[in-house]
């Protein structure tokens, strides 16, 4: 059965996904069962049976928003602008990283960059898909990806930071991140 | 292209080969061997995601959390095939407005709680065949009720112990006579009951003693009310078979 076989499939992706954005099991649980209950009502407007996935993602992350009742403007950060920001893996990150610290870390992020992250580490989405589910172009997706990684990136070498800008830079050549302030920003 | 915009594009490369085909990608990978500190950053940083994924991947998800989508769907509408019409979809709405305009009935608060409970089964009985169609889909009874109570529905304020226990499934409203009827569905186990919420004033002749331990059958259906200042309770078993008693009492020694 059609049905089954999608939530067989996507229901895990869903929940993760639902779990990073609501940050809560019971709220992620039922963001997920909206989520189908929308799809079994409404799953026949789409044509090409191809997007579901996409549909299935797109409509958890509109139920999120709608739940929350905010109006999220993101800044539309164009590629140029993000140039110079792109800091270098370090080691050490790396191999201190385990399992919880580095979920702890990826919950910690704001909302703007834990969201296209997480899609991208479920490694369902190519990152046009991510731009489909998130409605931003495809460079914005880029530049939070890089910029989410440089978040995290701090957060799991220097767990006791509190922001980003504190964390002092381990080489001349890395440049922190510090987000731009723009007055769309939420 | 530059270092800086190599990375960015790379940086959106999921780290297991799946956007190796992706033009965008591809035409940053072709750079790499011109550029061996993206290329050593590139290795590093797939290396890093790897490692995101396989957290990520390991986050728990709850065992009957498939179980319940597929229950819960259950209980939704299926839409009909002719509602994907968008012609016959708008005849169907015009004469549907007529069809309410000429019956909708104004409320008479002279039915009494058997009749509601009788014209409650038929309602359910119906429902069975063709969904409940759950408009609000949640595990937790406090978004049932807040969810309820922004529709402006009773809200399910006194529930019997066995329910507490149970998991709610979702709710809907029910339009009776006029009057915003609140409809709770609840699972426990593999039993399924369906709690029925209307105003008070609603009925008349309402029994003095009406208690939720006293458990009838309706066309076959174990059905047990109960009131509350404001509201009164219908609670019915989703079949004959149901056994109702268990989402009333507090434990098994409870129930007669």
């Amino acid at each position: 059965m059609e049905f089954d076989q999608l939530v067989q499939e996507h229901y895990q992706g869903l929940y993760r996904f639902a779990l990073s954005l609501a940050q809560r099991e019971a709220d992620a649980a039922d963001l997920t069962q909206q989520t189908f209950l929308r799809w079994a009502t409404r799953g026949f407007q789409l044509r090409d049976r191809s997007k579901a996935k996409t549909w299935l993602f797109t409509t958890l992350y509109r139920e999120f928003l709608t739940s929350n009742r905010r109006s999220i403007r993101f800044p539309h950060i164009e590629l140029s602008d993000a140039e110079p920001e792109l800091p270098p893996v370090q080691e050490r990150t790396m191999e201190e990283m385990d399992g919880h610290s580095a979920l702890d870390a990826l919950n910690e992020l704001d909302e703007t960059y834990r969201a296209p992250l997480m899609l991208f580490y479920l490694q369902q989405h190519s990152y046009q898909e991510i731009a489909d589910i998130l409605s931003v172009p495809i460079g914005t997706v880029m530049s939070r990806l890089s910029r989410g990684k440089a978040q995290l990136r701090q957060k799991l070498s220097n767990p006791t930071s509190e922001t980003p800008e504190e964390a002092a830079p381990v080489s001349p050549n890395v440049i922190p991140f510090q987000p731009k302030r723009n007055s769309r920003h939420g | 292209m530059d270092d800086s915009e190599l990375q960015l594009r790379l940086s959106a490369c999921r780290p297991n080969g799946q956007d190796n085909d992706d033009p965008l990608m591809r035409e940053a990978m072709e750079c790499l061997p011109h550029r061996p500190a993206v290329m050593e950053w590139f290795a590093k940083e797939q290396t890093f995601d790897r490692t995101m994924c396989q957290c990520v991947s390991g986050i728990a998800v709850p065992e009957c959390l498939r179980a319940e989508i597929l229950a819960a769907a259950k209980l939704s509408n299926k839409v009909p095939r002719w509602q994907s019409l968008p012609w016959l979809a708008a005849a169907a709405v015009i004469a549907l407005m007529g069809l309410v305009y000429v019956i909708q009935v104004p409320l008479e608060k002279d039915a009494t709680l058997a009749q509601f409970e009788t014209e409650i089964v038929d309602m359910f009985d119906s429902m069975k065949s063709e969904g409940y169609g759950l408009e609000h889909v949640t595990g937790e009874l406090t978004n049932v009720s807040a969810w309820l109570g922004n529709q402006g529905a009773p809200k399910p304020y006194v529930i019997q112990p066995g329910t507490k226990t149970a998991r709610p499934f979702g709710c809907r409203i029910i339009n009776w006579h006029g009057q915003k009827v609140a409809m709770v569905c609840f699972g426990r186990g593999d039993q399924e009951a369906h709690l029925f919420v209307v105003l008070r004033e609603s009925l008349k002749e309402l029994p003095d003693d009406l208690s939720p331990g006293k458990v009838e059958h309706v066309d076959g259906y174990p059905i047990a009310a109960w009131s509350c200042r404001k509201c009164v309770y219908v609670m019915m078993g989703n079949s004959p078979d149901t056994k109702l008693e268990e989402f009333l009492a507090a434990n098994s020694s409870d129930l007669k």
